[in-house]
């Protein structure tokens, strides 16, 4: 078990460091609203919020999830479990400063930070082809995998051309066009291609059902894969058939949504729980997202400012209303899976031991998503109104939006707050938890102590 | 003092002990137990899982064994993982089908 062990201690420091990035953004995004969210996305502390998100947040969850999840998912181990380790100082000093440099808009801090980001991210790249190299066999999720990590370098390319750019000032393209490129480049080849490729492992197996057509899979990949350069060079060159490429996009993204409706429909667990609920909402905003960039796509006569605000709402749907619920609802499943794995396996089979989902408050869970859905739809319409609405509406949408995070960041605390009960975050959380529920909190008998 | 060889029944007890966290259903209502072989005092079974790649197949496996090891005149205990025939859910009891809302 020592390997399986190692694996699941990995994640953690990761996944602290992606609640606390979100936390940050949860509190930060309404006082930050009026810059963030009210005025063209173009902004110093919008860039610097969206990596806090885009990086610290969604990055650091997949960094995290992926040594542990990749072996699982394709029947091999992890080539490294030391390099994680490096890994993980050098992606947290590169994020902070990155966003920090963003945020005071000096570009030779991004520069030095941004190495840091840099050797994180191959270390991290090696180590995951290592593994899948290593892989007995090769099918939907590996060749997803590896095609998320392709795009997840080709991203990080054009960042280091921006990045750069800002220095020494020789790109022939138009910044805002390349910026647009390498966000669509950062979501839909990085961040959706990694759900796509784990929820065909991860939801058949959270459901007890199975994949149901692979010939809808492969087409959707293919038509991911036609779309995403299509759309890229569109944007990039600010071309008028860049709509075009909405087609195979849509095509693959649809492929997606309709093999994980099948996989739900076929399922043996006909009772859902609330991550899988939750999942099932997050995919159900994919059609509408995908809609949305399709009218922000079209070409249109002149430029118009309603549609460049409309952006903004754009972006929160994709990385709020998408990747994040859908990233909550994963992390119900992994965070109890990990914590679990830490403390009761010498237990197991002498004496009776909590399941995965005894570990949070499932009250807290409905709750914090229901204000996070109302958040996010609040949020999504109200920036992209823009100034047309007054700021107090945004910024009360961002409350609930924040809201929402901050309670979904506590549950997670809770979860953690498990593992060492001795420290005094732990024994605050116990006391709250024991308030909370009106009864003492989880036994947890010491392994040492056992039988 | 000497023991007498465990039963079938014994071991049945014991794996019931035994739950898998995710689903929380113990191994033998899952149906992921395929055999269970008893030769004096050395037990063998024979088990599955839900999923190919299901992440507590080590802890499973580890707990079949503890919990088994645990019955008065058990000295020793195998457990053989098989893959076929996959785990289907018909091989559940009607109180795990019930647990999972059919």
């Amino acid at each position: 078990m020592g390997n399986a062990m190692a694996a699941t201690k990995l994640p953690i420091p990761y996944f602290v460091f992606a609640f606390a990035c979100l936390g940050t953004a949860a509190i930060a995004l309404p006082f930050f609203a009026a810059d963030v969210l009210a005025q063209h996305h173009y902004t110093q502390r919008t860039v610097a919020f969206t990596h806090l998100v885009s990086l610290g947040w969604i990055t650091s969850v997949i960094l995290g999830s992926a040594v542990q999840l990749v072996p699982v998912a394709l029947g091999t181990k992890l080539y490294s479990t030391r390099l994680p380790r490096w890994g993980f100082w050098l992606h947290v000093i590169g994020v902070s400063g990155m966003v920090a440099s963003f945020w005071v808009w000096n570009f030779h801090w991004l520069l030095w930070f941004g190495s840091s980001f840099t050797l994180g991210l191959i270390l991290f790249i090696y180590n995951m082809l290592r593994s899948i190299k290593k892989a007995p066999v090769r099918d939907v999720v590996s060749v997803h995998i590896s095609t998320a990590l392709f795009y997840l370098v080709l991203t990080f390319l054009a960042g280091q051309y921006l990045m750069h750019d800002k220095v020494i000032s020789f790109s022939p393209f138009h910044v805002l066009c390349a910026i647009h490129a390498h966000a669509h480049l950062a979501v839909l080849g990085w961040f959706f291609m990694m759900i796509i490729g784990v929820s065909y492992r991860l939801i058949p197996m959270f459901t007890l059902s199975k994949i149901q057509s692979p010939r809808r899979i492969w087409t959707g990949y293919a038509a991911l894969n036609l779309g995403i350069p299509m759309l890229f060079v569109g944007l990039l060159l600010q071309q008028n058939w860049t709509w075009i490429a909405a087609v195979p996009l849509m095509t693959g993204l649809g492929c997606w949504f309709f093999e994980m409706q099948a996989v739900y429909r076929m399922r043996q667990r006909p009772a859902l729980d609330e991550a899988l609920k939750q999942m099932r909402i997050a995919i159900f905003h994919l059609p509408i997202l995908a809609a949305f960039g399709f009218w922000l796509a079209l070409p249109e006569a002149a430029p118009s400012a309603w549609k460049a605000q409309a952006q903004t709402g754009y972006g929160i749907l994709a990385l709020f209303g998408f990747v994040t619920l859908f990233i909550m609802a994963v992390m119900y499943k992994i965070v109890p899976f990990l914590v679990w794995y830490q403390i009761y396996p010498p237990l197991i089979g002498k004496q009776s031991v909590p399941s995965l989902s005894d570990l949070f408050s499932h009250r807290l869970q409905k709750i914090s998503c229901g204000i996070f859905l109302a958040g996010i739809w609040a949020t999504v319409i109200s920036s992209s109104l823009g100034e047309k609405i007054p700021l107090a509406v945004i910024q009360s949408a961002a409350s609930l939006m924040g809201l929402g995070l901050i309670l979904f960041v506590a549950n997670m605390g809770w979860i953690f707050s498990k593992l060492n009960r001795s420290c005094p975050i732990a024994m605050a959380w116990l006391q709250i938890q024991k308030w909370w529920t009106g009864t003492t909190p989880l036994k947890i008998a010491s392994p040492h102590k056992s039988p | 003092m000497t023991t007498g060889c465990p039963s079938t029944l014994q071991v049945e007890n014991a794996l019931r002990t035994v739950v898998d966290p995710e689903i929380s259903i113990n191994l033998m209502d899952l149906g992921v137990i395929y055999g269970i072989h008893i030769e004096e005092h050395s037990v063998q079974i024979v088990m599955t899982f839900t999923n190919p790649h299901c992440p507590m197949h080590e802890i499973l496996v580890a707990g079949a064994k503890s919990a088994v090891m645990r019955i008065p005149g058990v000295r020793s205990c195998d457990v053989c993982i098989v893959l076929d025939p996959p785990w289907h859910p018909d091989m559940m009891s009607q109180s795990a089908r019930q647990t999972l809302g059919s």
